[in-house]
């Protein structure tokens, strides 16, 4: 931006010294940007060429492993996919994500909901308890969730230490969170004549929420969704700390606990993995990603 | 505006939906009632307190009409209660008790649990007993007592009824068949005795027996090995005669005359202040304590920075709209989209000291410049400047694209006439840089930045999973690590990580602190950002 103002100023030669010479300067700036181009590029990309070069290597394990292997093969995907459960690792993660995902999005929305369109004792006291609580992230409180599913595996196994529910649960209480900021912000952005319009011609309150406020604001939730949806899709440390049957595994933690018991070995058939289980979200972010940074600049988590 | 609304619709709510209502609370109240009942006999009164707290909640707001919002945020503040709420208080809760391996049960748990233990007390009677098996694979007894009395014909918990003079007997005297029980061998008897658990009783009441694991083939009327004595809040050992009364301030059952012999399993109590002064006066324990909190801070700050500073600059150079920036723009996004779990795991593979491409490289660069470095060099996982360096490259890769995206946001919307009347004053590019552009971009990615270094703060996932917070910190007492955070040292205190014992306790004294700090670090943060106005903006 600086450098078109530089060139709009046009002084004339041999009044101005080297530097200032918009020649040099158009020199400099391609230098700059070449230099930094390829530095920065090479950081970003590398990895994840190398990886999906892993993922084609014959030898399919770290040693001897080449940018350009030389006989591309698709065994490791074959070992990934029928030697490993990968596809349950793959079901599970989509389970838990997409459920804790929906009823965090439910639960975001009603609330942000009634602090949009109410306002009654303690609305203050709790957006901001809401906000200084997101401080205390639960994997602080882990030994206590621990415990806590703990407690209630006694009388309810489905929801209690190594199980999905258990799990589930604690996703969607920790919904509550930045996001029902966020979506409070879009709610006050419609306004409420809208509302109140359709409470004068009769409408109940139901159907305000369902028929006109919710459509306006569904691309919002979507991308709340879809963040959330990552979030319980890439998240290792819950299901490590609460998952101990390998059949309920989700496939992060399936994955590390491959390349974990002999990281050499596997190496290639974890890279194939690695590969299959990135591209999901690879596909949304990179499609909706003026979305996802949109949403993440009005009240963000990851970074 | 609300309130008109909503007394009118409750004048228009017929008397069935009112009716569904009352009955809906009603079962939903008898349910909360149980569920805490039920959570306060076995002792976990908290959780109890909680339910109960949650159910009045539920029926106070379904029931006053003016409570209608909280009827919208019921369903996300009920989980938001029991699972964000309950475990930040009974965190706080933990950090004054002695809970962990040995003390995980309440008191009443535990007593309990020894009631229920048994034990062949002398003189009792024993039985040579036939194992029998029937086609479902349930197992059954035939009980012959060594001295005078009938056979018993029982299974796992309960007496069998037989009619004795329906049955066919071999030589010896046993049955061959009782029903479809059919006797077995003594080969299979054995084979059949090792699904049989140790402590698993035969028969009810006063005859109950459990199977001899050292003698086979005889099985011995059990008693209750310990009994608790409310009196004395005492358990009593009936097979060594011994009584361990109940020591409250530790939370074991010990022998008054010998505080050091005590039932090993324990239960948890209160012990105030004694884990945070644990944590301030044992060295051994402060020790790595200091240097983790040193590096917690130099690893959340540096992450921040170097992600922002590379994702700015990448935005300025790339400002302008072409098609070719466009492109790259992807390329640089691209460790962004992919999850953090498996970046990790992939740059552990960069970084394998023996063949990973990076380590390589390093070590091809040292050759270069004359150095002879040997196999395994640079040793990324066992020098700690080395795991930090590398951990953070690693953090910096997927970190950095994110401030890119935003800062190319932000950027955008500054007004370009500012530049023009900043050129116009004679200000060169970095003092444009410096006082109109950075302070600019301060004011919208500032609380991402703050918000971002409380994400790096509590890193969890991206330290463990590197190197498990190590090299190891050698010469302490605790499992702790040199890039080991504060997060991943109460992990490996509370879950384990190096063996040893679990202090839950302990352990949540030292979350506490985390949380103080984090808390008053953001709180300062947030009333310098102004965000606590926003509550009260559209009111």
């Amino acid at each position: 931006m600086s450098s078109q103002i530089a060139v709009a100023e046009k002084p004339k030669r041999g009044e101005t010294s080297f530097l200032e010479d918009p020649r040099t300067r158009r020199a400099l700036n391609i230098a700059i940007k070449t230099i930094v181009g390829v530095i920065v590029l090479t950081y970003a990309v590398f990895p994840v060429l190398w990886t999906i070069s892993a993922a084609f290597n014959p030898t399919s394990s770290l040693r001897g492993q080449q940018l350009i292997p030389a006989n591309p093969t698709l065994e490791n995907f074959r070992t990934i996919l029928e030697d490993e459960p990968f596809f349950t690792w793959l079901w599970n993660s989509i389970k838990l994500a997409t459920i804790a995902s929906l009823a965090g999005g439910a639960i975001t929305t009603l609330s942000a909901y009634a602090f949009s369109r109410y306002r009654f004792w303690g609305r203050g006291t709790m957006l901001g308890g809401i906000l200084l609580i997101q401080v205390f992230p639960n994997l602080l409180a882990m030994v206590a969730l621990y415990a806590l599913l703990l407690t209630i595996g006694q009388y309810f196994p489905e929801f209690g230490l190594n199980s999905h529910g258990g799990l589930i649960l604690i996703y969607a209480g920790g919904a509550l969170g930045f996001n029902v900021w966020l979506m409070k912000g879009f709610f006050d952005s419609i306004p409420r004549d809208l509302d109140e319009s359709a409470y004068v011609d009769g409408a109940s309150q139901t159907v305000v929420f369902f028929r006109i406020i919710l459509p306006l604001v569904r691309p919002m939730i979507a991308v709340v969704m879809v963040l959330s949806f990552f979030g319980v899709f890439g998240d290792w440390f819950l299901p490590n700390l609460m998952l101990t049957d390998e059949s309920l595994y989700p496939l992060m933690l399936g994955l590390q606990t491959f390349i974990g018991t002999n990281y050499a070995q596997n190496w290639g058939p974890f890279a194939a993995g690695a590969v299959l289980g990135a591209i999901p979200q690879l596909i949304v972010y990179f499609t909706l990603q003026d979305w996802i940074v949109g949403g993440l600049t009005a009240g963000s988590v990851k970074g | 505006m609300a309130t008109n609304t909503t007394e009118s619709r409750q004048k228009s709510l017929s008397v069935f939906n009112i009716g569904l209502r009352y009955l809906i609370l009603a079962i939903l109240a008898a349910i909360g009632s149980i569920a805490a009942i039920q959570l306060f006999t076995d002792g976990f009164w908290q959780l109890g307190i909680m339910i109960v707290v949650i159910t009045v909640f539920f029926v106070i707001i379904f029931i006053r009409p003016d409570a209608e919002p909280l009827r919208w945020l019921s369903p996300g503040l009920a989980l938001f209660l029991v699972f964000v709420l309950f475990p930040l208080v009974s965190t706080i809760a933990f950090a004054f008790t002695n809970y962990g391996t040995t003390n995980g049960l309440t008191k009443p748990q535990v007593i309990r649990q020894f009631e229920q233990r048994r034990y062949a007390a002398e003189g009792s009677l024993s039985y040579t007993y036939t194992m029998f098996q029937n086609a479902a694979g349930d197992i059954a007894l035939w009980l012959v007592p060594d001295g005078e009395g009938d056979a018993l014909f029982v299974s796992e918990g309960e007496n069998l009824s037989f009619q004795s003079d329906a049955i066919e007997y071999d030589d010896s005297g046993i049955p061959v068949e009782i029903g479809d029980y059919v006797a077995l061998n003594r080969a299979d008897t054995a084979r059949t005795l090792q699904q049989v658990s140790d402590d698993a009783t035969f028969g009810e009441g006063e005859h109950a027996v459990q199977l001899s694991r050292a003698r086979f083939g005889v099985a011995s009327e059990l008693s209750q090995r310990y009994t608790y004595d409310e009196e004395q809040d005492a358990l009593i050992d009936n097979q060594m005669g011994a009584t361990y009364v109940a020591d409250d301030s530790v939370g074991f059952f010990i022998n008054p005359e010998n505080a050091e012999e005590r039932i090993p399993v324990g239960y948890q109590v209160v012990i105030g202040f004694r884990n945070f002064e644990r944590f301030l006066t044992s060295p051994a324990l402060r020790g790595p304590l200091v240097s983790i909190l040193v590096w917690n801070f130099t690893f959340a700050i540096l992450s921040v920075l170097f992600a922002f500073v590379l994702g700015l600059i990448v935005a300025l150079t790339f400002s302008e709209n072409t098609w070719l920036n466009k492109f790259l723009k992807l390329g640089f996004i691209l460790p962004w989209t992919i999850p953090n779990v498996i970046t990790i795991l992939i740059w552990n593979g960069l970084w394998n000291p023996l063949d990973g491409a990076y380590s390589k490289l390093i070590s091809d660069i040292a050759q270069f410049f004359g150095a002879n470095p040997g196999v395994g060099w640079p040793p990324i996982y066992n020098d700690a400047t080395w795991a930090r360096v590398a951990l953070l490259v690693t953090n910096t890769w997927f970190a950095f694209p994110y401030f890119m995206l935003i800062c190319s946001g932000a950027l955008k919307s500054i007004p370009s006439d500012l530049y023009e009347a900043a050129m116009i004053d004679g200000a060169n590019v970095w003092q444009r840089f410096r006082s109109m552009t950075l302070p600019l971009l301060l004011l919208t990615v500032g609380p991402l930045l703050i918000g971002s270094f409380a994400t790096n703060f509590n890193s969890f996932q991206v330290i463990y999973l590197f190197n498990k917070g190590g090299p190891p910190i050698v010469g302490v007492s605790t499992p702790a690590g040199h890039t080991d955070l504060l997060i991943s040292y109460v992990y490996k205190l509370s879950f384990g990580g190096g063996g040893g014992q679990q202090e839950f306790g302990y352990a949540a004294a030292i979350t506490i602190i985390i949380f103080l700090l984090l808390a008053a670090i953001t709180a300062y943060n947030l009333r310098f950002m102004n965000i606590w106005e926003e509550t009260g903006e559209n009111v």
